[in-house]
Order: structure tokens, then C-alpha cells, then sequence
């Protein structure tokens, strides 16, 4: 038994045993030898005394403890469940993002337009149905007819392109069911009639429908999905295409002339999002975002969502929140991902006082601009060559006094110690073409210093 | 014993829940092994911590850590990391708040290395030389060390006889029994290197 213990480390049930009193003085120096080898069973040991000396009911702090645990575990399997959310966010989006993409490629202006047209005669209730959730306002949507009806020359759609539609369209369909249907009736049934439909009146609803601009644009576009239903809708389409082509170019003309200013303001959209705790995932209210440059902001509801308006693509916005690290991000879309902000754990640092000297001295002696060091060193080595080119002058040291006046020069050379007149003419000549001298300062202003050397000649 | 055995195979084992999570990322086994040493990280976080609202936060804390940490960290014996992740927490806790500990070994480690299970592989000479170093090295020992490692290594006594032995306080005898056998080992350690 007792080499048993001493492998396997008792339980924690032992220890409760051993706080109560109720094992054997032998088992208690059993447990109590393995407390001294190890620290877990130590500070376990100590744990349950302390809370039998505190009077506290372990069994009760469990029990709730095992109760915040179930619910932290719950709550992020409620994180996992929604799967059909996830999904149905992956349709929207694979949805969107392909939709656009065609739009972007240029879909065969002239299907687009026809399409677009027979949708708007027949249901301009279209709109709110069909609309997928990114439609507010995005200008790559608006710019694709209108670019697309500018080069009416490639009609034909390539053939990469045409099964790009096809396979895009297959998702349109299965995200949408009902509503591009609807469309779908519609277009086939408006696309039997144009060839029979005189040529004037086909323009007549053109400028109708250049007339009440930026409504219908909207609506055009909307109905844009369309004409991707499948290949062969495509095909009926260019057949008509063709037919209608004197119509549609007058409608290309019409709209080519719409106004260019329209698509800059387009390019202004509403950002809507959410913020969240990037740990616990919950919402976070309250939070301020901050486009950069501009004043105005939004801040967080209750459930951590947010709206902004007049956002532009690739504006930069401040997330930031007392407590939580501030996040900067560029606008791409109108649509944002959740926005994560990390929790910022840093302490309030303590606060330091410190008292600072005036680093630049106000007052100053006057000085080699170089500095002391290697004015000395010119000095020494001009002097030692000046005795070794001229050995029959006599040796010896010249104490030379000038002023260096507020502009730097050099005057009133004095010879202090009577000096022999040659050295002194050198130590002169040496100072002059020397380094410059910075002149003293007083209270920060230069003014005429006065310096005096002693230069050795031997 | 049995009840070990019973439980082994019912239930996963720590490595099994470990490696379970480390998988699929799923907080249900996490939390499932973690219920199972929560008294222990309770009792830890008390001991430190002396409160018991503040030891159950701790004790949520600690699973928080566990989640992120668990993910990417191979852990052998789950338990004793456990309680060291638990014990460095309450620490810095600890710290944070600059509240200075009275009770002494806290920050010592040393005293816990293991000290009786010695490899046993040991020619007969050796021992014999440890014993006589132990026995010199024991007359070193202050008086109360000295009684106190006797009566509970050689006559294994519990802490509650040897404190009615002796009239020690029951405390005082852990700590002695501690500064004793650290004692010791520096004694020998010092005999064995000359």
C-alpha cells in the first residue's frame, strides 16, 4: 500500500478525508509525505484546509461552478449550431460576388437592356422581392450597363463567359427561387413580341424610360439576374437582341448621355454592420467608429450593430472602445464582416513625474566648431610641424589672445607672454585657418567671447 | 482502486479528451474533463486567492486559458500542468494586485523536488556513505528540523502526533519538516561534491 501511494497521487476525495479528520495517523503521513514531494497535492491540500478554516461549503462553490461551466460551453455550441445561417450567408454571398463579377465581365449590353426593359414595362413591383441584401447603391452594378452600352460593338459574349452565366446562374436559381422565375416568365414573354412592335414605338419606351432615370436605373439593375438564367435564355435573348437592334441603340444612346455626375454620388453608400468581443463573440454596444477626416460617427445598439452613412469605398474607419484595443479598417463594401475587437489587457501604466532640465544650454563659452578635441589636436600637430620645417627657430610657447565676435570672426590676436614674434605669426596663421569658431551665447544670443590659447612650439 | 478502474473504462481518459478536443475544437469534452479537477483547481485557486468569489473566477479564467492554450500545447500529464496553469495565474493575480502573501514556501520550489524517491540502483558503498552523511548532516539540522524529520521519516508519524510529540504547533511542523529536508539535501549535495 504504501509503495502503491507513492506512484499513484492520491485523489482529491483523500484529501477531503484528510481535511475532515477521518484517516488513520498512518494514511495521514502517507498523504502527507506525497504533499511534501508535490505541489499540486499541496496546494490542493492547503486549498480545502483554508476553506474548511473559512468555513466555506465546497460543494455548494461547485455547483455553481459547474453550472458557469455548462453555460460556457453551451454558449459557444449555440455559436456552432446555426449551420443554415452560415450556409444561407455563403449563398447570399456566392450570390452576390458572382453576380457582380458577370456584371463586372460586361454581359451582353443589349440583353441586359431588353431584359431590363420587358422586366420594368411588365413589374416594376419587382424590386423589393428580388432584391438580394447588397444591392443598396453599389457602383460596380451601376457601371456595368452603362459601360456595357457604351461599346455596343461586342455584342457577342465570349465563350469562357457564356458558361461562367450558366454556372452562375444555376446558384441564382437555387438561392432564389420565385422571383427570377417570375422574371424569367416575363422576359420570354416580352421577348416574342418586339420583332412584330414598331420600330417607334420601341424607342417611345426607350425615352420613357430615359425619362424617369434614376428610379428605373435602380430597377434595371435589379433585374439584371435575369438574363443569366440559363444558356439558352441567353441565346432566345441575342436572337431578339438582334432584331431589336435599332431600338436598343437608341436606348444606348439615351443612356450613355445620363449624367456622369450620378455615378460619384453613387459611389456613397450606407455602411451597416456589427461589432463584436473577439473572445466571448458577444455584441458589443456602444462602440464608436470614427470615418477618418470626417467628425461625425456612429456608435453600437444594444446588439452591437451599427449603421453609417455617406461611407465611400476605401474610407478608413476607427473602431475603438474603452477597454478594447481600437481597430482600424478600410471600407470595401457596404457590407462588413462582424468586426472583432481584442480586449486590451494592458494596466494603466503608473505615472511617472519627471522634471526636465533645459537640455540646451542658454550660455556657453566660445568653441572651436568642431569641439575642444580635435582643435587641440590640430593645434599640436600644426606646431610639431612648423618646428620640424624650421629647426633653427627658437622653441618655445606662445600664449595667444583673440576675440571671436556674435558672427564668428576671428580679431584682436594679442601675444600674452611677449612670445618670439615668428611663433606667434604662426600660432596666428594656425588659429585663422583653423577651424571656425562658434561664438559664446548668453541667454541664447551670441555675443563677442573672448579666447586665449597656449600653443606649445617644441 | 476499483472505482479508477471503472471509471477508465466508462469514460474517456485525459489524454483521450485531449486529443478529442485538439481535433474537432469541441468545448462539450474540454469542459467535461475540466469538471472533473475542478475541486482541485478550486481548491488551488482558494488557497491562493482566499476568497471564494475571486477563486471562481479564477476558476473560469483558467478554463478560458485552457481553451486557447489547449489547442496548441501537447500535454503529458494533465493534472500537474493544470495546476500549474492554475497556479500561475492565481499568482499573477496575485501580483496584480501587489498583495504580499504571509505564508512562507509560496515562491519556493525547491522544497517539493523529490527527496525520498532516490533512483534505488546504488552500490552498497554509496549508501552506506549517504547514511553516514545523513547522519552527520541531521546533527547539523537546528533542533526543531532535526525532530521533526525524525519522528516523521524514520517512526512516520503524521503531522498531528508529531505536533502532540513535540508541543510544535501542527503548521509549524510542515515548515520545519520543509526547511529540513532542503537542509539536508544542500548538506549532502555539499558532502557528495567534497
Amino acid at each position: 500500500m504504501a509503495k502503491n501511494k507513492k506512484h499513484t497521487p492520491p485523489s482529491t476525495d483523500l484529501l477531503r478525508r484528510y481535511v475532515a479528520g477521518t484517516l488513520s495517523p498512518m494514511e495521514q503521513h502517507q498523504l502527507e509525505k506525497a504533499a511534501l514531494q508535490n505541489q499540486q497535492i499541496d496546494d490542493t491540500l492547503e486549498g480545502l484546509q483554508a476553506l474548511k478554516a473559512a468555513n466555506l461549503d465546497e460543494n455548494a462553490a461547485l455547483e455553481d461552478l459547474n453550472q458557469r461551466l455548462r453555460q460556457r460551453v453551451r454558449k459557444s455550441e449555440r455559436k456552432f449550431l446555426p449551420y443554415y445561417y452560415a450556409s444561407a450567408a455563403a449563398v447570399v454571398l456566392t450570390v452576390g460576388l458572382s453576380w457582380w463579377l458577370i456584371q463586372k465581365e460586361g454581359v451582353p449590353e443589349a440583353d441586359s437592356v431588353t431584359s431590363a426593359i420587358a422586366v420594368e414595362k411588365e413589374r416594376p413591383a419587382l424590386k423589393p422581392e428580388s432584391a438580394p441584401v447588397p444591392i443598396v447603391s453599389q457602383p460596380p452594378r451601376l457601371n456595368a450597363p452603362m459601360t456595357a452600352s457604351r461599346k455596343p460593338s461586342l455584342s457577342k459574349p465570349s465563350a469562357a463567359s457564356q458558361i461562367r452565366e450558366s454556372t452562375d446562374a444555376e446558384k441564382v436559381q437555387q438561392a432564389e427561387p420565385p422571383v427570377p422565375n417570375l422574371a424569367l416568365e416575363e422576359k420570354e414573354n416580352e421577348i416574342v413580341v418586339p420583332p412584330t412592335v414598331p420600330e417607334a414605338a420601341q424607342t417611345q419606351d426607350a425615352q420613357q424610360l430615359v425619362a424617369a432615370k434614376p428610379k428605373m436605373f435602380i430597377q434595371s439593375r435589379v433585374a439584371a439576374p435575369a438574363p443569366v438564367q440559363s444558356t439558352q435564355d441567353l441565346d432566345t435573348v441575342r436572337l431578339v437582341s438582334t432584331k431589336t437592334k435599332q431600338a436598343t441603340q437608341v436606348i444606348n444612346g439615351a443612356v450613355a448621355a445620363l449624367p456622369q455626375g450620378r455615378a460619384k454620388k453613387e459611389n456613397v453608400f450606407v455602411l451597416k454592420g456589427k461589432v463584436l468581443d473577439a473572445v466571448t463573440k458577444e455584441p458589443l454596444p456602444g462602440v464608436t467608429l470614427t470615418p477618418q477626416g470626417r467628425s461625425q460617427g456612429a456608435t453600437t445598439d444594444v446588439e452591437g450593430k451599427f449603421v453609417l452613412s455617406n461611407v465611400q469605398k476605401n474610407d478608413q474607419i476607427s473602431v475603438s472602445f474603452i477597454g478594447f484595443q481600437t481597430v482600424q479598417m478600410t471600407v470595401k463594401d457596404s457590407l462588413v464582416a462582424p468586426i472583432l475587437l481584442q480586449q486590451d489587457n494592458r494596466e494603466l501604466s503608473e505615472v511617472v513625474i519627471t522634471g526636465y532640465g533645459k537640455n540646451k544650454p542658454t550660455n556657453r563659452e566660445a568653441i572651436p566648431k568642431n569641439g575642444q578635441k580635435s582643435y587641440e589636436n590640430y593645434l599640436k600637430t600644426l606646431a610639431a610641424a612648423f618646428i620640424a620645417q624650421n629647426p633653427q627657430t627658437p622653441q618655445g610657447r606662445v600664449v595667444l589672445q583673440f576675440l571671436v565676435n556674435p558672427s564668428g570672426e576671428l580679431s584682436d590676436f594679442e601675444n600674452k607672454n611677449k612670445a618670439n614674434l615668428v611663433l606667434f605669426e604662426e600660432a596666428m596663421r594656425m588659429v585663422k585657418s583653423g577651424d571656425a569658431w562658434n561664438p559664446p551665447l548668453k541667454n541664447g544670443q551670441p555675443e563677442v567671447g573672448k579666447v586665449r590659447l597656449v600653443i606649445r612650439f617644441e | 482502486m476499483f472505482l479508477k478502474l471503472f471509471r477508465r473504462k466508462t469514460t474517456l481518459t485525459d489524454t483521450e479528451y485531449l486529443s478529442e478536443y485538439r481535433r474537432t475544437g469541441d468545448l462539450t469534452s474540454l469542459g467535461e474533463l475540466y469538471e472533473r479537477h475542478m475541486d482541485m483547481v478550486f481548491a488551488v485557486c482558494f488557497k491562493y486567492l482566499r476568497d471564494d468569489e475571486e477563486a471562481k473566477d479564477a476558476v473560469m479564467q483558467v478554463f478560458e486559458q485552457l481553451i486557447s492554450d489547449l489547442k496548441t500545447h501537447e500535454v503529458q500529464n494533465f493534472k500537474s500542468w493544470l495546476h500549474s496553469v492554475a497556479r500561475n495565474y492565481c499568482l499573477m493575480q496575485l501580483r496584480q494586485k501587489r498583495v504580499t502573501v504571509g505564508d512562507e514556501g509560496i515562491f519556493e520550489n525547491e522544497a517539493y523536488e523529490n527527496f525520498v524517491a532516490e533512483p534505488p540502483e546504488k552500490e552498497d558503498w554509496e549508501l552506506d556513505n549517504q547514511l553516514s552523511d545523513l547522519g552527520d548532516c541531521l546533527q547539523i539540522l537546528a533542533q526543531e528540523q532535526r525532530r521533526s524529520v525524525e519522528l516523521f521519516y524514520f517512526q512516520q508519524l503524521c503531522y498531528q502526533q508529531i505536533a502532540e510529540q513535540t508541543g510544535f504547533a501542527i503548521n509549524k511542523v510542515k515548515s520545519y519538516l520543509q526547511n529540513g529536508k532542503r537542509n539536508l539535501k544542500l548538506c549532502m549535495e555539499g558532502k557528495q561534491n567534497g
